[in-house]
């Protein structure tokens, strides 16, 4: 039997305002409450509800048979439950079931890893800490923004508590090695999930592109697919966007995937697995090494779609220089504003890149440009900086 | 009076500059002014006042000569789209196979036309077009006209002026704002170029707006210096005001369009430099323009992101906004034909720091010079000014000194006395 390993990942960011020059130590709302508000009434009734009344439904018929997993990002919790209880209450219904596994990760999708190891923890605890509260579940399997992952990452997530970490099977990284076996980290006891991108991506990317040569695709033919792969596991990791927002309703996605499910739970070649079902604790399986830094994103699938330019090394730098400031300033509001800045997506829209891994970014962008997202961001730090400032002046050469 | 831009729906120098002479020269001389393009209200100005968008029919019915009227006409009425001609002959139903090919072709030439001065550009890729088209309507509209002397601001006016008086015989005086050597240098050689050299060549007489570019015309125009007359430009007083910055760090304030003319890249290495030094200050890059992407990424790259702030494009009220704030304005051009900008800083009390290659220069007498490349001395100027309050208290009355003379009526008046020498 093939396990299948469904992972579905809802992310909104906390999107910030055009924030002009002018505003400049006027300390005005940073984030845009508007475009966050409609996005997020739009993508809950375009995908977070309907995905969930159909899980839903297919949880409760497959009698504990179909099994999938759920990484909710903090920015995400913290929108739904100001703008759209309802959605919150449709992903408690699905997790009751106990078929449903939740993963831990940054509460603000961040890179803080990469800056700071402090923040990172507290924000993995954080995290933790909500998932409980609102779930009564204690997560341990670990995805780090944007299924990033290197070999130091891997051990310092197995020392916060956690025996399965997600990531993509980076082709650059991973030397030909098969995504669709179970690994462990690098001199660590970590089970290690390679994302299986290329079937991944026929849901999430291909799915309605007219242009694909399987369009409009069949769930026989992706069900053909999913057998032909004959690994052990079979990871399939998407947004949950895809179903509904990044695919809308009338592309067919949900009977896509409705037909698919059935065809599976009624397939005995495959079966669904949670992560925490098939974590082992043997050391019979092959380590991986990813010294570099992988992700899921663009062709690069590195750090470049967020770190791959001046404007968003500096952005990121002058973010993270802050941290000791922000923490001395014991302000629950100044530490909870540099958190929603240290979003990923803040960064992600600043990239620079051309062709389709341009247009990725532009279709989730909500700025003209790269250079005015970086422009705004800037501004706003800069005003933060100031904010921070009159509390905690810094002491650097002054003119009299 | 043959202009291009003007304001408030144009703010460039050349649109502030050509406005303030036209309003002061209208005490002295019976004046026309011609531009592309101008809004509503302008049309009770001192002065007469025609854009080329706004013909209206009286206008049109005083065109004696009948086929330019048709002409005219056309452009007119396709605008407000209320053509009767255009209606009418959609009706007419014979007609031959030719007449309809010119109606197809007349159609799309005036449908051309049109959109020449519907935008926001007065320049673009089809500048060409645009100046072609303000030429030939001039001329067309020239005859309702009663003049003895042309006058044209910048090249984009200079053909119309040359038209003008190769049809009437009238003097042309040429008024430079900018040259194509601003903005391309030494090599300048286009056709731009020798729009502007065949105009300098048939003038009867030029007015820079400094010796500056007087000297660039003798120079790389190769003109003889009998017929350049230095005018240079006033500034209407301003209501000024001081506006208390939200932040505590100084502000250092450039102006211009992100072009390398105006040197933005000289100030973000000034930026730089200052900034290694002293962690309190704060500069504005205020404008728009093909170099910004570049420069928000090499601020990037210099990681002075964070004390360097891009206002994008601004509006007047804006720009008087930062003027309000700054403690400091620098104009680094690389070559700046004058540099109103300075004065306006000047009127609002900001100490400057200017290019040696600009006009403004030889009139703020007072205010800190450098040359453009010499960052040090710019550094040098800018750290004195934001250190020791009595060199700034120096600076801000040197220049209120110097601004006294510079009136758009001392100017109006140079004019019009050059208008008398070449009628007599």
């Amino acid at each position: 039997m093939t396990k299948i390993l469904l992972m579905l990942k809802t992310h909104q960011p906390i999107r910030i305002n055009e924030y002009s020059f002018f505003d400049l130590g006027k300390h005005k709302n940073y984030f845009n409450e508007g475009l966050n508000k409609f996005i997020i009434d739009r993508v809950t009734d375009n995908s977070y509800l309907p995905t969930n009344k159909l899980l839903k439904k297919l949880l409760d018929k497959s009698d504990g048979k179909f099994k999938i997993s759920i990484s909710l990002s903090g920015t995400t919790i913290d929108q739904l439950e100001k703008y759209r209880p309802d959605a919150i209450e449709s992903f408690q219904q699905l997790i009751q079931t106990g078929n449903v596994e939740v993963l831990s990760e940054t509460y603000y999708h961040s890179l803080s890893y990469f800056y700071s190891k402090a923040e990172f923890d507290e924000q993995v605890n954080l995290h933790r800490k909500k998932i409980k509260q609102l779930f009564n579940v204690l997560p341990v399997t670990f995805v780090n923004t944007e299924l990033t992952y290197n070999d130091a990452l891997a051990k310092d997530v197995h020392n916060l508590g956690f025996w399965g970490i997600l990531t993509e099977g980076a082709d650059w990284a991973l030397r030909g090695i098969s995504t669709d076996n179970l690994y462990l980290g690098k001199n660590s006891d970590i089970n290690v999930f390679l994302r299986n991108h290329g079937l991944s991506n026929d849901i999430g990317y291909r799915f309605s592109d007219i242009r694909w040569r399987h369009f409009p695709l069949k769930h026989k033919t992706y069900y053909n697919w999913l057998l032909k792969s004959g690994g052990d596991i079979l990871n399939l990791f998407l947004d949950f966007e895809t179903f509904g927002e990044h695919h809308k309703k009338e592309t067919g996605i949900f009977s896509f995937f409705e037909k698919l499910t059935n065809k599976i739970l009624k397939s005995r070649k495959l079966e669904f697995k949670k992560f925490q079902d098939v974590i082992a604790k043997t050391s019979e399986l092959d380590e991986i090494q990813v010294p570099q830094t992988i992700s899921w994103a663009d062709q690069e699938k590195d750090l470049t779609a967020w770190r791959g330019n001046a404007m968003q090394y500096e952005a990121l730098l002058r973010l993270y220089e802050m941290e000791a400031a922000v923490k001395n300033a014991k302000d629950h509001e100044i530490l909870s504003t540099w958190r929603n800045l240290q979003t990923s997506d803040h960064f992600y829209y600043m990239s620079t890149k051309g062709l389709t891994d341009g247009d990725v970014h532009n279709y989730f962008s909500p700025f003209f440009s790269p250079h005015d997202a970086y422009r705004y961001y800037m501004n706003i730090l800069s005003d933060f900086e100031i904010l921070l400032n009159t509390s905690h002046r810094v002491v650097s050469p002054k003119f009299g | 009076m043959l202009g291009w831009e003007f304001p408030p729906l144009f703010n460039g120098g050349l649109g502030i500059a050509c406005a303030g002479l036209c309003n002061a020269l209208s005490e002295f001389v019976d004046l026309t002014l011609v531009v592309p393009k101008i809004s509503k209200e302008q049309i009770k100005s001192k002065h007469k006042i025609l854009g080329l968008n706004r013909l209206n029919e009286e206008f049109i019915e005083n065109i004696v000569y009948e086929d330019v009227a048709k002409e005219v006409e056309k452009v007119y009425e396709i605008e407000i789209e209320l053509d009767p001609y255009y209606v009418e002959t959609h009706k007419s139903e014979k007609k031959t196979f030719m007449e309809k090919e010119v109606e197809k072709i007349k159609k799309q030439k005036v449908g051309q036309m049109r959109e020449k001065f519907q935008f926001e550009n007065l320049y673009g890729d089809d500048v060409i077009q645009k100046v072609i088209f303000y030429a030939e309507l001039v001329k067309k509209i020239s005859s309702s006209i009663d003049f003895d002397i042309i006058h044209a601001h910048d090249w984009m006016t200079f053909l119309a002026g040359l038209e003008l008086k190769k049809m009437t015989g009238r003097p042309l005086v040429l008024h430079v704002h900018s040259l194509d050597y601003d903005r391309a240098g030494s090599e300048s050689r286009g056709w731009i170029y020798d729009i502007e050299k065949t105009a300098l060549n048939e003038a009867d007489l030029i007015m820079p707006v400094s010796n500056y570019t007087g000297n660039i015309l003798t120079s790389h125009y190769n003109i003889g210096k009998n017929k350049i007359l230095t005018i240079h430009n006033g500034i209407d007083s301003e209501k000024v005001y001081k506006k208390k910055k939200s932040f505590p760090e100084k502000m250092v304030l450039f102006i211009g369009r992100l072009t390398g003319q105006k040197g933005p890249e000289y100030f973000l290495d000034i930026a730089t430099k200052i900034y290694k030094k002293y962690k309190d200050v704060r500069f504005v890059i205020a404008g728009t323009g093909e170099r910004l992407t570049h420069l928000l990424e090499d601020g990037a790259y210099r990681q002075i992101g964070n004390r360097v702030h891009f206002t994008g494009f601004i509006n007047r009220e804006k720009i008087k906004e930062l003027l309000s704030m700054a403690d400091v304005y620098c104009m680094p051009s690389v070559s700046e034909p004058f540099g109103l900008t300075a004065l306006e800083a000047a009127q609002f009390e900001v100490p400057t720091v200017i290019s040696e290659r600009s006009g403004v220069a030889e009139v703020l007498k007072g205010s800190l010079k450098a040359d453009f490349w010499d960052i040090d001395l710019m550094v040098e100027h800018i750290t004195q000014l934001l250190s020791n309050e009595q060199k700034r208290r120096e600076i801000i009355e040197n220049n209120k000194r110097d601004l006294e003379n510079l009136t758009w009526q001392n100017a109006a008046k140079e004019v019009a006395k050059a208008y008398d020498s070449l009628l007599n």
